[in-house]
């Protein structure tokens, strides 16, 4: 157990070295972020005095290596274009795009598991066929058109619910969060429901995969033979069996909803994360742009770690090697 | 013998499935609108010679002023919206293919030289894979494309850089799991090149996963696109593609002419939706076992 | 019969209304405003973007101040005098304090300026040598060669309180501002809101509204969305698309001004064009310019693109600005005419036209990517084929920027809001690489003596009307010549809820200072 930590720690660093490389070379090729940040009829002295104030004067390879020397004193930059501490400006916006993700994450995982461990247990109904499909069809749409018609139908239309923003917060321990609100709320629904689809659909297709796989194991067969229900089978050996790829896909979705998020961000003005990354792109702003990246395969690697360990919970057969 | 009763089978599931039957359908569809679209349709999109501002936000043929030259409407310049969304989905689909080809090809090739000969080059490899597995495929795509700029090509090294990780585990994991089997062992004893043990025996069983991969692949890349095109980084505007009509006609959604974005949204869920009934299909066929 | 008693009830009900709302004491108003994007800085030499400039001018005065039709008049300066050719003094206004209670005075104007010179906006203060204070509230400024518009740039540099940067330091300055103005900053939710709050102290009175809520919806079809549903009293930049929509709904009004963006078509002068693959260049050729210029539809732009909501540009700067010339019209003189335009083509020698590409945003303007589209569908018809090449606002003034060495036809937005065509003309269309300040956005290497010579002149008299005379004669060269085609104006489009009191600015500065509400 200790050794795996240690490993997967090591590797955690691996990752995050090898991504802020990677951002650092990609972001030669972008724009000159100095451009974004002057008027555009500035003189090349101006332009000049411009770049030795954001650090641009020196070669990439200095550049990267002022980054790692600050970064090791916990120093992940500044932002070209806030000029406040990158890190500071994630974190700020952290918690707005916690809020979506967890609340898709929760109702993805209300709508689909009991829809999946149905459509498991009962395979040739048609009832099971049409939340198949029904699944299908989350899976093949694009999100941010279902934003859009949600917006148009909610907001344009019926007038129900708003369009845009986080609405009411409250601080608690320095966070703010809109959940606690019922104008929080009334603004979560609609980026929430959004984002959930996608994950609703894989979930509930791996749920059922899951289900049906263990209805065809010996054991079950069994425990038919000893004379216990159907139902009891299915849902006292049955369930617990087929969650177990369940909580791998949940720690994979997880990352993926932070990264749609960016979407559902831009279409519903909610002030998170991924609106942040947005704007950071046009704006060539590459502290932000690194340290974000940074962050989410952080986020990453320790959720895969909990995952596993979560593995030998479920299932003390399972160890982690 | 064997595989002519496999044959059989396979398309005796198909008559009865409903949803495979449905699949097929749509994709046939999709095919005569990708192969003969052009001809289907008045006029060229792309040739902006030929548009005219003054036939701009023209509505659907059955509402009030709507003309059957355009039966989706128009859009801002002219162009008509059933044209723009058949040539948009000759984008679209010539991206999600090109780009399943290319990680396909390059995802394969390094699974298999993974998974035979292990080593440095399975760990190099799969750690690469680690890491960008550790990425969100969306973000990275976003990121690339952010760095490259719009353009097809661009889309498509973005979306190859993010595909070819999914084959490369997958043919790996089949790759080793034949490695080891006594035949191919024997072979390796019996002095039989690399290159035709790879080709002989273990290519043949690493492509039923490839299947289904693949099929489920390009319609996740489509959509991969069609988010890029929407955030304003994937296909370039005189060339769009389903995407970015959508994101397109999003701008004037709420000034009422909803022809722009919805006709688009439509055809870009029943084709990525027709690809996933077949894939499903294949999938449960082809290898009943494979998540 | 009874509907007048409906209505004298009605009345009467209304009256009591108000007098309930009397007795309660004085009604706090407040007010919503739909901006485009979130404020980056609080600072304002950290930056400068729309957002952030309304901000600064809300906690913030300089000492001219603009108002909302680019007159120029006292701010924190009362008054101003020329000593000799290069030597300003201005007088500052008494009594005026800081936020904080402190008061304002001359020290702190040569803190700023000095304070700018090291900054990110240093172009802000390029044309000034050095400030010093003769006493507490005289302040003398010296520039590097006879200046007219001084009065025009100083209106752009906002006062800062020495001893408050001083005690917050540089860059938190962002995150708790202080200055002069009608507003303080309450709350900075980043990317959520930005709410500013009355300074009932200021030196023109206090403000009628005394909450302003700023929220930042960048897609335009949320931003509408958001005023209809109420949760806004007002927003910027109203789609055009979406202007007939809120016309039709009842208690919305939308309120346009003709921006100062003016919409411009660089050309390529040089001899060898980069996206060009012929030996010479064929916009070398007036003939070749003006058929570009003939073939290009300024009113089906304006009409069909911009919804009606663009005013064609006669010239490179408004009529409000020093240098316009009176009763010239660029597209007057080489009014959309197809045959005219293929004429002059074959004239040139390129009867089967060529292949150029332009370069545009697709972020930056006003519908700026369907524009690309359009020129290239009008020039198809003169047979010049135009690749787009459309790219966000973060590479494109990368991309484009002198030597310019990838580009042939590039669209870009200019705008004065010193109210002064020199500033553009001399950045612009001096001959590149020959004087320092001069000439360094010239990305189309346009060179003509004569045009120099005038902007020589013009920027080395103190004298405002010789300046105008010089400008003038160098629009007249500019329109001849024709090494930029001016498109359109865009407009600023606003929208509000009736009951808002708004009249929008030239600059575009959303000042809640001259606003009100009523219910």
């Amino acid at each position: 157990m200790l050794g795996y930590t240690i490993k997967r720690l090591l590797q955690m660093v691996l990752v995050l070295w090898a991504v802020s490389v990677i951002v650092f070379l990609m972001m030669s090729f972008t724009g000159d972020p100095v451009f974004m940040v002057i008027p555009i009829d500035s003189t090349q002295a101006e332009i000049d005095q411009a770049r030795r104030i954001l650090g641009l004067d020196r070669s990439m390879l200095a550049q990267y290596g002022i980054f790692i020397g600050n970064l090791l004193q916990g120093d992940f930059g500044r932002s070209y274009v806030f000029g406040q501490p990158a890190m500071e400006l994630i974190l700020e916006r952290l918690p707005a795009t916690m809020e979506i993700v967890v609340l898709a994450v929760v109702i993805a995982a209300v709508v689909a598991i009991p829809l999946g461990v149905y459509a498991g247990a009962n395979p040739g109904r048609a009832s099971s066929r049409a939340i198949m499909s029904g699944s299908l069809l989350g899976i093949s749409l694009p999100g941010f058109w279902v934003g859009m018609m949600l917006i148009f139908l909610f907001s344009v239309r019926w007038h129900l619910l708003p369009s845009s923003g986080r609405g009411d917060a409250v601080e608690v321990w320095g966070l703010r969060l809109s959940f606690l609100t019922v104008d929080g709320w009334r603004h979560l629904i609609l980026p929430s429901v959004t984002l959930s689809l996608g994950t609703l659909a894989i979930l509930l297709r791996i749920t059922r995969a899951g289900m049906m796989e263990v209805t065809r194991q010996d054991y079950m067969k069994f425990a038919r033979a000893k004379g216990v229900s159907r139902r009891g089978v299915l849902y006292g050996h049955g369930l617990r069996n087929a969650l177990i790829p369940v909580v791998t896909i949940f720690g994979l979705q997880l990352g993926d909803l932070i990264a749609f998020a960016t979407i559902t961000e831009t279409i519903f003005a909610w002030p998170g994360l991924g609106k942040l990354l947005i704007d950071s792109i046009y704006r060539a702003d590459r502290p932000v742009i690194v340290v974000y990246l940074m962050l989410v395969a952080l986020i990453f690697v320790v959720i895969n770690f909990i995952v596993d360990i979560v593995y030998t919970l479920i299932d003390p057969r399972i160890t982690v090697k | 013998m064997m595989s002519g009763f496999w044959t059989s089978e396979f398309f005796h599931n198909w008559r009865h499935n409903a949803s495979a039957i449905a699949g097929s359908t749509l994709l046939v569809i999709f095919a005569v609108i990708v192969l003969a679209g052009p001809l289907l349709v008045a006029q060229d999109p792309y040739d902006v010679g030929s548009l005219n501002l003054l036939d701009s936000y023209k509505p659907p043929m059955w509402l009030d002023g709507g003309e059957s030259a355009f039966p989706l409407g128009t859009d801002g310049q002219g162009r008509d919206v059933l044209a723009s969304i058949f040539y948009g989905t000759r984008v679209s689909v010539l991206i999600g293919v090109s780009a399943m080809v290319l990680s396909c090809l390059i995802g394969t090739a390094l699974g298999l030289l993974a998974g035979f000969y292990g080593g440095w080059l399975d760990s190099v490899i799969m750690r690469i894979a680690d890491v960008q597995l550790s990425f969100p495929s969306m973000l990275i795509a976003l990121f690339l494309m952010s760095a490259f700029g719009t353009g097809i090509d661009k889309v498509l090294i973005a979306l190859t850089a993010v595909g070819w990780v999914v084959y490369a585990r997958t043919v790996r994991g089949s790759t080793l799991s034949e490695v080891n089997k006594e035949y191919v062992q024997a072979a390796r004893v019996a002095g039989l090149r690399d290159g035709k043990i790879i080709r002989r025996h273990i290519l043949p069983n690493v492509l039923t996963p490839v299947i289904v991969v693949s099929t489920v692949q390009v319609g996740t890349f489509i959509l991969i696109e069609a988010s890029l095109s929407f955030l304003g980084v994937g296909v370039p505007i005189t060339k769009p593609s389903l995407g970015l009509l959508i994101k397109n006609g999003f701008d004037v959604l709420f000034s009422g002419l909803w022809w722009n974005s919805v006709f688009p949204g439509l055809f870009i869920m029943a084709l990525v939706f027709g690809i996933n009934l077949v894939g499903d299909f294949l999938r449960d066929e082809l290898n009943p076992r494979l998540k | 019969m009874i509907c007048s008693r409906t209505g004298a009830w009605r009345l009467l009900l209304g009256s009591a209304a108000i007098a309930l709302a009397a007795a309660g004491a004085v009604e706090a108003k407040d007010l919503k405003v739909g901006l485009t994007s979130d404020a980056v800085h609080f600072d304002p030499q950290a930056g400068e973007e729309l957002s952030s400039n309304i901000m600064f001018y809300h906690v913030y005065d300089p000492l001219v101040r603009r108002d909302a039709d680019l007159n120029f008049g006292p701010g924190l300066a009362e008054s101003w005098e020329l000593t000799d050719d290069t030597t300003w003094v201005f007088h500052l206004r008494p009594g005026v304090r800081f936020h904080d209670g402190s008061d304002f005075k001359a020290s702190d104007v040569v803190f700023t300026i000095d304070r700018l010179k090291a900054s990110l906006m240093a172009n802000l203060g390029a044309n000034i040598v050095s400030a010093t204070a003769i006493d507490d509230l005289t302040v003398e400024i010296k520039t590097p060669f006879p200046y007219a518009a001084l009065p025009n740039d100083l209106a752009a540099i906002l006062i800062l309180s020495e001893a408050h940067v001083k005690a917050v330091g540089d860059t938190e300055l962002d995150s708790s501002p202080m200055g002069t103005g009608p507003y303080k900053l309450g709350e900075w939710i980043k990317e959520d809101h930005i709410t500013l709050l009355a300074n009932p102290d200021y030196y023109m009175g206090a403000p009628k509204i005394d909450t302003v809520t700023f929220r930042p919806i960048t897609n335009p079809a949320t931003r509408t969305a958001a005023l209809l549903t109420g949760e806004l009293d007002i927003v910027q930049d109203l789609a055009v698309r979406d202007v007939d929509r809120v016309k039709g709904e009842a208690g919305f009004t939308v309120v346009t001004r003709p921006s100062l963006l003016n919409i411009v078509l660089a050309m390529d002068m040089r001899e060898k064009s980069p996206t060009i693959a012929l030996d010479k260049n064929p916009m070398t050729d007036h003939r070749v310019r003006e058929a570009i210029a003939r073939a290009i539809d300024v009113d089906t732009i304006s009409a069909v693109i911009m919804n009606g909501l663009s005013t064609p540009s006669e010239q490179f700067v408004p009529a409000s600005h020093v240098g316009y010339l009176p009763g010239a019209d660029f597209h007057a003189m080489y009014p959309f005419d197809v045959e005219a335009a293929e004429q002059l083509m074959a004239d040139a020698g390129y009867a089967d036209g060529f292949t150029m590409t332009l370069d545009a945003t697709n972020n930056r303007y006003v519908n700026d990517a369907q524009i690309g589209q359009a020129l290239a569908s009008m020039l198809a018809k003169i047979d010049i084929d135009l690749q787009l090449n459309l790219m966000p606002k973060s590479n494109f003034f990368g991309y484009i920027r002198v030597p310019s060495d990838n580009s042939s036809f590039i669209m870009s937005g200019w705008d004065v809001p010193s109210g002064d065509a020199g500033s553009m003309y001399s950045v612009l269309y001096y001959t590149r690489d020959v004087k320092e300040g001069y000439g360094q956005v010239n990305r189309g290497s346009y060179s003509n003596p004569a045009l120099d010579a005038l902007i020589d002149q013009a920027d080395s008299t103190p004298r405002i009307e010789e300046r105008a005379g010089y400008l003038r004669d160098a629009t007249r060269i500019l329109l001849d010549d024709i090494p930029m085609i001016p498109v359109h104006y865009e407009q600023d489009i606003y929208a509000a809820r009736d009951g808002v009191v708004f009249t929008p600015r030239t600059d575009k500065f959303l000042w809640a200072y001259d606003m009100d509400v009523a219910e």
